[in-house]
């Protein structure tokens, strides 16, 4: 730890940042406690309740009520659980793809990264949304996937975070590739290659670990688009289907009833947005913090 | 005669610019490396001395097996290396070993001292990890350091513990060569004497043979046996040591010598001796490549390129002057 | 240079290329071909039916002969017909085509123009209380989901102020000019909202780097007026960026515009897009995808050209 106090100093700093972090823990703490929360509000999650329905906000139901009666409240604590969880696994995956990518592409140099940074140009310059929205609507069964994922529940949640991780990889890829590439000059990698180490051993064992500032940054300041796109899609129908609740799709049906209750338009909006850009101002500070070098634009 | 350790025939390297192509031609060639030829044998320590840009460090990295030359060959124990398969020579790599310059770079801060140290080992496969281990603390104890530092981080050292490390690095593998790039012009002049004291007590007690490169002929003096002058990719004179100090026979030695400050005399006045910068390695020469900033040069000296060739009183000094034999310089 | 130009036209045309024969296998895999349609709603269908029905669609055929017949008609400019529109592609494509170009063209036009005094100001007035309220706000912009956004704008202004309307073209019986901007208001007030941050900071970077240089000291020291060296030595040449900045967001606004026009049921390229996939219309959907697609690498070359135009010492890699 007492190499990492610059940086922590650094960080703390940032006041946007370090707020970020406290809200983002607090949310995540809230979100994986919805079935707690329920149980104290004394809600049952799905309980429909009809003759409750379009209420504003009361003791039992802090939030008011959606078109079927239920809390929306908790239905907001277990949409957040799942547009949290989707959005950290789907960055997780883009980072590990986009590490892959920049990490042998930044090692090797020369015309296999002229190829592979060709190959993500590429990916970059498609119009995102109508390809993910094609990926989305693909009939699983014509893939030839087996019939039991296809009919799962989950599926879509696996589904969303495969074709999110496919096309949010190219922030990590770009970023790991430039720090790999300075790496690469570093004397300990000479002295590797010095010794005869393969190729595998000096990327994972030298190159890798010090590349971690950058991918953490990189993983970071991708979380707040993969939930951005996971909620636009959900939104869509196309992403998390119900009943599993996510604060896209709660924001399907309030489209519906715009005109009747505006209300239930606004809480899962507003969670998207406190989110997104909580996980951006982090990623800013972290940037500042673990490579104050770094070009700031 | 035992073929020496190492030996270098002929060795050319050169490196062309990419240049800035938007005026159509390559911005130039630049002759790291013109006919170098040496050898090293066994136990005994050969320093390389020159300026930045004479090539020491390419020939470092040709003798580290990181680079191979355009011309030439390079002979570890009497087998020809330069033209080797990777496979082939990934044995060689464990008998011959790097010291780095600069001791903050040359060591993985994600790496513990122990890891770093062991690495060796582990590429060549030499031992099982308890046999590793142990011989990580044999080595850590030769050059200094206690078992408890090796699990502290680099960043956690001195630059010239660090350096200990690196030489610890270098000697795990128990090598027959060991490169020495510079190993101590990064230090604090006080850490120095310390670092090359431990080198020339490791390399008596366990018969090293060294490498050493310098652009410093004080830090020099003390270690090498012969030494070995290099000019702009050349080596314009060698011989023993002693003798080398006491009557060079190339102005650029005699120049060299001058300039390097003595304890106790301050700095010599370098004045009318060696007049000018270095040259760029790109422009071309015509005799003798000194001739720019020679104050003794004569006719030939400007038409032909002198050859390295023993000096009459004494044939294991070897010099590259049209003006050798000429009394002292 | 010419060789940088070539070489990214050539780039471009094989990622064009590959994707589209990527749409088209994906197409493929949407659920239910035309025939499946066929079945369902006609349940006396009997099996040799279907396969003479497959037979002559050609859908039996495998994948790469269904796309070479494609591409080949389509070089020849017959590039299907719309199933739901029952139209030809191009006669459903161009009018919607139009009306994105509109809304974008009104968003681009106003962010624009609210980026470029704010841009610059802040670059003149580097690290003040301005310039961090636009650093801001670009985070801001970059983090609201942009269709939620569409949704506040027309409970705000729709639903509870009852001024613009929430939806459409223009008002049955009207179709002025001042109408149909009425219809455009909201939608394009949305992508703006969500670009003129990012443009903004755009802006400010290009033009703090433009201040930097070196003989806008010297005009300086020449004795200009500040005023008249900002205006017009640093924003002629901090125009190109602004070339960038559009170009580069084509990709970026086609994307919001599919959302935002879903959701105020606009008819331009995105809602087609998206109810062209979701309605099975697999022409249509083939075509406006490609054609999406071209655009957004069109965009980008364009930008990477402007870019290199502007700053010969980018590499050509």
């Amino acid at each position: 730890m007492i190499g990492k106090f610059p940086q922590l100093k650094r960080f703390k700093r940032h006041r946007l940042a370090v707020g970020s972090l406290a809200v983002l823990v607090v949310l995540a703490i809230v979100s994986l406690a919805a079935p707690l929360v329920a149980f104290i509000f004394g809600v049952e999650t799905d309980a429909v309740d009809l003759m409750n329905r379009f209420a504003g906000p009361s003791l039992g139901h802090p939030l008011g009520t959606d078109e079927l009666g239920r809390d929306l409240l908790v239905r907001l604590l277990y949409g957040g659980r799942v547009s949290l969880l989707v959005g950290m696994t789907a960055a997780l995956a883009a980072a590990v793809i986009g590490t892959g990518v920049g990490l042998v592409a930044g090692y090797y140099g020369g015309r296999f990264d002229a190829l592979l940074m060709r190959f993500t140009d590429g990916v970059i310059s498609l119009p995102l949304l109508p390809l993910l929205i094609v990926l989305a609507a693909i009939d699983l069964e014509k893939v030839g996937l087996p019939d039991a994922l296809v009919q799962s529940e989950q599926v879509s949640l696996y589904r969303i975070i495969a074709i999110v991780a496919l096309f949010g990889w190219t922030t990590v890829a770009r970023l790991v590739r430039g720090a790999a590439l300075s790496v690469r000059e570093r004397d300990f990698v000479d002295a590797a290659h010095a010794q005869g180490a393969g190729a595998l051993r000096v990327m994972g064992v030298h190159i890798l670990p010090n590349l971690v500032s950058p991918i953490i940054v990189a993983t970071t300041l991708s979380v707040g688009n993969v939930i951005l796109l996971e909620s636009v899609l959900s939104f869509l129908g196309l992403g998390i289907q119900p009943p599993i609740p996510s604060w896209g799709n709660l924001l399907t049906n309030a489209q519906e009833l715009i005109w009747s209750a505006p209300a239930l338009a606004f809480y899962p909006g507003i969670m998207i947005f406190v989110t997104v850009i909580a996980f951006n101002f982090l990623g800013d500070g972290l940037q500042d913090a673990l490579d104050p070098k770094a070009d700031r634009h | 005669m035992n073929a020496p350790l190492l030996e270098v025939r002929e060795l050319r390297k050169t490196f062309s610019l990419k240049g800035n192509r938007l005026f159509g031609r390559d911005a130039g060639v630049v002759r790291a490396l013109d006919d170098v030829s040496f050898h090293i044998d066994k136990g005994e320590t050969l320093a390389l001395v020159g300026e930045s840009g004479c090539g020491k460090s390419t020939l470092a990295r040709m003798a580290g097996l990181l680079t191979k030359p355009d011309a030439g060959s390079v002979l570890f124990e009497g087998r020809e290396i330069s033209s080797m398969s990777a496979r082939d020579l990934k044995p060689l790599r464990r008998r011959i070993q790097i010291v780095y310059q600069d001791p903050f770079a040359s060591l993985n801060p994600r790496m513990s001292v122990g890891a770093i140290i062991a690495e060796p080992l582990v590429i060549h496969d030499l031992g099982d990890t308890d046999a590793q281990h142990r011989r990580v603390f044999e080595v850590a104890e030769m050059v200094g350091l206690s078992a408890a530092d090796m699990e502290l981080y680099p960043h956690q050292f001195s630059g010239g513990q660090r350096q200990r490390i690196a030489i610890a690095r270098a000697l795990a593998p128990e090598p027959s060569l060991i490169i020495a790039d510079e190993p101590v012009s990064a230090l604090d002049v006080s850490i120095q004497s310390q670092i090359l004291n431990l080198m020339a007590e490791l390399q008596r007690r366990y018969d090293l043979t060294y490498l050493f490169i310098s652009h410093d002929l004080t830090v020099v003096r003390h270690l090498a046996d012969r030494v070995a002058v290099m000019y702009l990719g050349r080596i314009v004179e060698t011989g023993p040591g002693e003798e080398l100090f006491k009557n060079p026979r190339h102005p650029y030695t005699r120049a060299l010598l001058a300039a390097a400050p003595v304890i106790g005399r301050g700095k010599r006045h370098m004045g009318d001796t060696l007049q000018g910068d270095v040259p760029s390695v790109l422009d071309e020469i015509q005799g003798c490549p000194f001739n720019p900033r020679c104050w003794i040069t004569r006719a030939p000296c400007f038409t032909d390129s002198p050859e390295l060739e023993p000096v009459v009183s004494d044939p294991g000094h070897l010099s590259a002057c049209h003006l050798k034999d000429e009394g002292r310089l | 240079m010419t060789r940088f130009l070539l070489h990214r036209l050539w780039q471009s045309i094989l990622v064009l290329g590959l994707m589209s024969f990527v749409i088209y296998g994906l197409m493929g895999m949407m659920p239910g071909d035309p025939i499946d349609l066929m079945i369902s709603s006609n349940p006396d269908i009997t099996s040799e039916d279907t396969a003479r029905l497959r037979a002559l669609y050609g859908l039996d055929k495998p994948i790469l002969e269904r796309y070479g017949n494609w591409l080949a008609a389509a070089a020849s400019g017959d590039f299907g017909y719309s199933r739901v529109h029952a139209r030809p592609v191009l006669e459903v494509l161009a009018p919607a085509l139009w009306n994105t170009l509109q809304l974008l063209g009104l968003a681009i036009f106003v962010s624009i123009a609210i980026s470029i005094p704010i841009g610059v100001l802040a670059a003149a007035r580097p690290y003040s209380r301005l310039d961090y309220a636009v650093n801001l706000l670009a985070f801001a912009g970059i983090s609201v989901p942009v269709f939620w956004l569409g949704l506040l704008l027309i409970i705000v202004f729709a639903v509870i102020l009852g001024i613009l309307p929430a939806g459409g073209t223009m008002t049955v019986g009207d179709g002025g000019f001042l109408d149909r901007l009425s219809y455009l208001i909201l939608p394009a007030a949305t992508l703006t909202i969500a670009s003129v941050g990012g443009h903004t900071r755009y802006v400010r970077s290009a033009m703090i780097e433009v201040l930097r240089q070196d003989y806008i000291r010297t005009a300086r020291a020449k004795g200009l007026g500040r005023h008249r060296v900002l205006l017009k030595h640093a924003l002629r040449n901090a125009m190109v960026p602004v070339v960038t900045i559009v170009a580069l967001d084509f990709g970026f606004l086609f994307s919001g515009a599919l959302v935002t026009e879903t959701i105020f049921a606009y008819p331009g390229m995105g809602k087609m897009i998206f109810d062209a996939i979701m309605g099975n219309d697999f022409n249509l959907a083939l075509v406006s995808l490609l054609f999406a697609t071209t655009l957004t690498v069109l965009g980008n070359l364009l930008a990477d050209l402007a870019y290199a135009w502007l700053d010969p010492r980018v590499s050509y890699r």
